[in-house]
């Protein structure tokens, strides 16, 4: 175990110690909120730097504010900061001219440029206009001890790494043996899969803040397919003397965000990395973001580096900066990967096909990884906005019962897509038996499916193969009621639906299986039928919900773990927890539980 | 029509999809669910950019006579915004294309998209095709503004058994027909159709009456033989869930039997053996279903006819609703 250390980069961030290869986990503080400086942004960042006379230093917060016409940069600053990442202060928020009016990301650093030796802020776009995006920086020449630039430059064009973003940084660090500082822009770039960092160097920046020359922008992998901010910060994790760049991005999954960072090893004089490390995911701070940002730097003083991450968190009214500190972050060999369990609506789970009782898992049975499961959830849509055109009676009692409604109408209208996906496998799909269907599967298809108790179908198979052909009886899928339920979960997860709001449950005595679905503000039953079938009762001898599974939760099965699984989540009984003293079926109904 | 040994007619699995007039339940209390937020694949920015095209028009043809039948689509794009547009296209089965469209242009993308066929017997097939088009793996926005996709049987198709979208047929100078699935504002999605070689001409219709008062729902399948010889060994069979339905008639209109699945979801069957058909001649048959209470309406399926098991002839309407 090494216990090297070194100090620091570049610029002013004093504060930076390195240490490298410890073998352990960070443990994340709970996040601390800070009001921010508007409604709307499109981009932020966050420097660690020391300001004034006293020996903690400031935490800087910046936003790139979007108001309607151009924006602006607005910071604020955090006096002080203790041991425990606590500002003693915050000053209010000063603006500065922003760099055009519509930015998709933003960073700031703090470096010291010129002779004098106040030092020079540095605040940075990602311009968005309707092609090519652009970098865009101003300088504010030597920051007093009160936070201000005696002067702000023109702002500085460079050419930037894509059209779509959706989070840029800005970093200083010495590549190369020229002693002149080199500027690492970064974004992180939107396709329309998978997104990835790009970054360019700017190299030996003078005292003017000019680049002599600017690389080709290089790329590192994603973490995910939808952002929300992106940061960028360089250090010496590993005490070679080359600086290892940490890579941040805000992920955005159906749910909560959660920051997502990867680690460049010892980036060469070209600015290249030599090996990129698995993503690790640290917990959020909300659910939507307008920018993020990432630090390393010893905090609490002991010796070991500590990593501040940031979101500008985004909720219906005013914004708010909210951080969070993993305190003394440790190298575990690669970075260690983990992975989103809970189903992050692009999220390709590693699924396998079930081959026993142990493998049907959520995931497992409604293989997201599909692109058919997408598009057969897309044509639910198709088909039921299509059929509400031509009856919209039909209808009466959804949500989305006007004729007229649009694909873009049920895309973002959860009980929509619940009343679709209801609508659609029930006017798709027909019962057959688990014999009939094995026989297709393994017999006709010859899949040498096999998947234990109960014989489950994938939706991807469902989809595939159980279609037309099957009996005779054209239809486009055939199965049985678990069958249904796979297929309705599926769809409603492809579509993004969130993953704690699908159940597939199980009647006890086992005699039926269905969904419990949000709807219309409450927990519904969705089974053979639309959605309004089972909205005023649960007439059938059925229904005695007692084994549930999603992907969050367990696997499918009829153990006490399934059993459990319904009784110890309690936002998934009516009324958002348990208000009868015995949890049973009767009880699990809002009709009966009053 | 051939004379056929044997021949079975068979209404099979008739699911249920229930209807639409649900009763609500009692007076809601206020949203009970906590944070339900649902985040579609889509992102904003995606949406906001498949607002901006419209499929304007789309051709195609889907002829069944070749060796590998394609579909074979002319689709129009029209840019409706101020900006170039770059998208990546994607339609079944194809690879992504890459489109710039500019400013208020229209541009014309070209396909031949693979279809599956599959035999459902020895006298029966079925092709299925996707006119689908992907935007940056998103699904259309906008409907079709116009389309007309024709269809031509293989030579060999006698009749079609059942088509999930509308035609309109026009009989060609061979002689052969022609099927086009036309219309407007509509959103496209997966096209089957399903034929029979067979000369065997059978007609299906359904009908269900309600008596509200006793709940007890009457289903009459008429069955006719529009071919020029005897249909025999006709059987004709439906399936229910036990939970909504109870079977009332036994004996001359049928036996309702209960069949346990596996593991669940048992089924109540009904069945029903008819007599030879001669040619041109009909049989009406009539069962009744109690239908339990709280059942709201009921659309059932339409009626599927066997020949040896195999698909030969699907009814055009079911009229009424439980």
């Amino acid at each position: 175990m090494k216990t090297e250390r070194k100090a620091l980069l570049i610029g002013l961030g004093c504060l930076l110690l390195i240490s490298s290869n410890v073998n352990a986990l960070p443990g994340w503080s709970k996040y601390i909120k800070v009001p921010g400086v508007g409604h709307e942004g499109q981009g932020a960042g966050m420097e660690l730097v020391n300001l004034d006379s006293n020996p903690r230093p400031e935490l800087i917060f910046m936003a790139y504010d979007n108001p309607q016409k151009a924006n602006n940069f607005r910071y604020k600053i955090g006096w002080n900061i203790s041991t425990q990442g606590l500002a003693s202060s915050w000053s209010n928020y000063t603006m500065v001219p922003g760099v055009g009016w519509e930015g998709q990301g933003a960073g700031i650093t703090m470096t010291n440029l010129d002779s004098n030796s106040r030092p020079e802020m540095i605040l940075m776009a990602y311009d968005n206009p309707s092609k090519s995006n652009n970098f865009r920086y101003k300088i504010g020449w030597n920051v007093n001890s009160s936070g201000k630039a005696t002067s702000w430059s023109n702002y500085t064009m460079v050419p930037g790494v894509g059209w779509e973003g959706q989070g840029a940084g800005i970093a200083m660090a010495a590549l190369d043996s020229n002693p002149r500082p080199d500027m690492i822009l970064m974004a992180y770039d939107n396709p329309s899969k998978g997104n990835s960092f790009r970054y360019k160097i700017g190299w030996n920046v003078n005292s003017s803040g000019k680049a002599t020359s600017w690389s080709p922008y290089k790329t590192a992998p994603g973490v995910g397919w939808e952002g929300q901010g992106a940061g960028v910060t360089l250090t010496d994790l590993d005490g070679n003397s080359r600086p290892e760049m940490v890579l941040l991005a805000y992920d955005n999954p159906s749910q909560a965000n959660n920051f997502r960072y990867r680690v460049g090893w010892n980036l060469n004089a070209s600015g290249n990395a030599t090996s990129w490390s698995h993503y690790v995911k640290a917990p959020g701070v909300g659910w939507e973001g307008q920018g993020s940002d990432i630090k390393l730097s010893d905090i609490d003083n002991d010796g070991n580096l500590d990593m501040l991450l940031m979101a500008y968190d985004a909720p219906s009214g005013a914004n708010d900066f909210r951080y969070r500190i993993g305190w003394d972050v440790r190298v575990v060999d690669d970075f260690l990967l983990t992975l989103d369990t809970l189903g992050h609506s692009n999220y390709q789970a590693p699924t396998q096909i079930p081959s026993s009782l142990a493998t049907q898992t959520a995931a497992n049975l409604y293989q997201l990884s599909d692109s058919i499961v997408l598009q057969t959830a897309y044509e639910a849509i198709l088909e039921y906005v299509n059929d509400c055109h031509a009856n919209p009676a039909a209808h009466a009692n959804e949500v989305d019962n006007a004729a007229g409604i649009t694909f873009y109408d049920v895309l973002t209208d959860p009980d929509a897509m619940v009343a679709a996906v209801a609508w659609f496998v029930d006017r798709n799909m027909r019962w057959t038996s688990d014999a009939n269907n094995a026989n297709i599967l393994n017999n006709q298809m010859g899949l040498n499916y096999n998947p234990g108790w109960d014989f489950p179908i994938p939706a991807n198979y469902t989809i595939t193969y159980t279609g037309d052909a099957a009996f005779g009886n054209p239809a486009r899928f055939h199965g049985d009621c678990e069958d249904h339920a796979i297929l309705r979960a599926a769809l409603l997860r492809a579509l993004g639906f969130n993953p704690d709001y699908i159940w597939n449950v199980i009647d006890n005595p086992v005699s039926h299986e269905y969904n419990i679905v949000a709807y219309q503000g409450r927990f519904r039953i969705m089974d053979y039928g639309t959605i309004d079938r089972w909205l005023a009762t649960h007439t059938w001898d059925s229904h005695r919900s007692h084994y549930g599974y999603t992907e969050t939760y367990g696997k499918r099965g009829t153990g006490n773990s399934q059993h459990n699984n319904l009784v110890n989540h309690g936002n998934n009984y009516p009324d958002g927890a348990p208000r009868c003293a015995a949890w049973d079926y009767d009880n699990y109904y809002a009709d009966t539980c009053r | 029509m051939n004379t056929l040994n044997k021949i079975s007619l068979g209404i099979l699995a008739i699911t249920l999809t229930f209807g639409s007039t649900a009763v609500l339940a009692q007076p809601l209390t206020p949203l009970t669910i906590p944070n339900l937020k649902i985040k579609p694949v889509i992102s904003d920015k995606q949406i906001k950019k498949l607002q901006q095209v419209e499929l304007s028009q789309i051709t195609g043809t889907l002829d069944l006579r070749a060796a590998r039948p394609e579909l074979v689509l002319t689709q129009k794009l029209r840019n409706l915004s101020r900006d170039t547009m770059t998208m990546d296209l994607d339609a079944a089965g194809v690879d992504t294309t890459r489109l710039r469209l500019p400013s208020r242009g229209e541009k014309t993308v070209n396909w031949k998209l693979p279809v599956r066929t599959a035999k459902l017997g020895r006298q029966a097939e079925m092709v299925q095709a996707s006119p689908q088009l992907f935007i940056n793996k998103g699904s259309m926005i906008n409907p079709a503004k116009r389309f007309s996709i024709k269809l031509q049987l293989p030579q060999s198709a006698k009749k079609i058994i059942k088509s999930n979208k509308p035609l309109v047929s026009e009989r060609q100078r061979d002689g052969s027909m022609l099927y086009n699935w036309k219309g407007e504002n509509e959103y496209l999605t997966t096209w089957a159709v399903w034929w029979t070689n067979s000369e065997t001409d059978i007609d299906l219709n359904k009908t269900v009456r309600v008596d509200r008062q006793s709940r007890v729902a009457t289903v009459t399948v008429t069955v006719k033989n529009q071919g020029d010889s005897s249909a025999r060994g006709i059987r004709l069979s439906e399936d229910f869930p036990p939970q909504d339905f109870t079977g009332m008639n036994q004996g001359s209109a049928g036996q309702f039997r209960t069949v346990k699945g596996e593991i669940n979801d048992q089924r109540l069957i009904w069945e029903y053996a008819l007599p030879d058909l001669p040619s041109g001649q009909s049989k009406t048959v009539r069962y009744k279903l109690k239908v339990k209470p709280g059942i709201p309406n009921v659309r059932l399926f339409e009626t599927v006819g066997l020949e040896d098991g195999e698909p030969i002839a699907v009814s055009n309407a079911v009229t009424g609703n439980i």
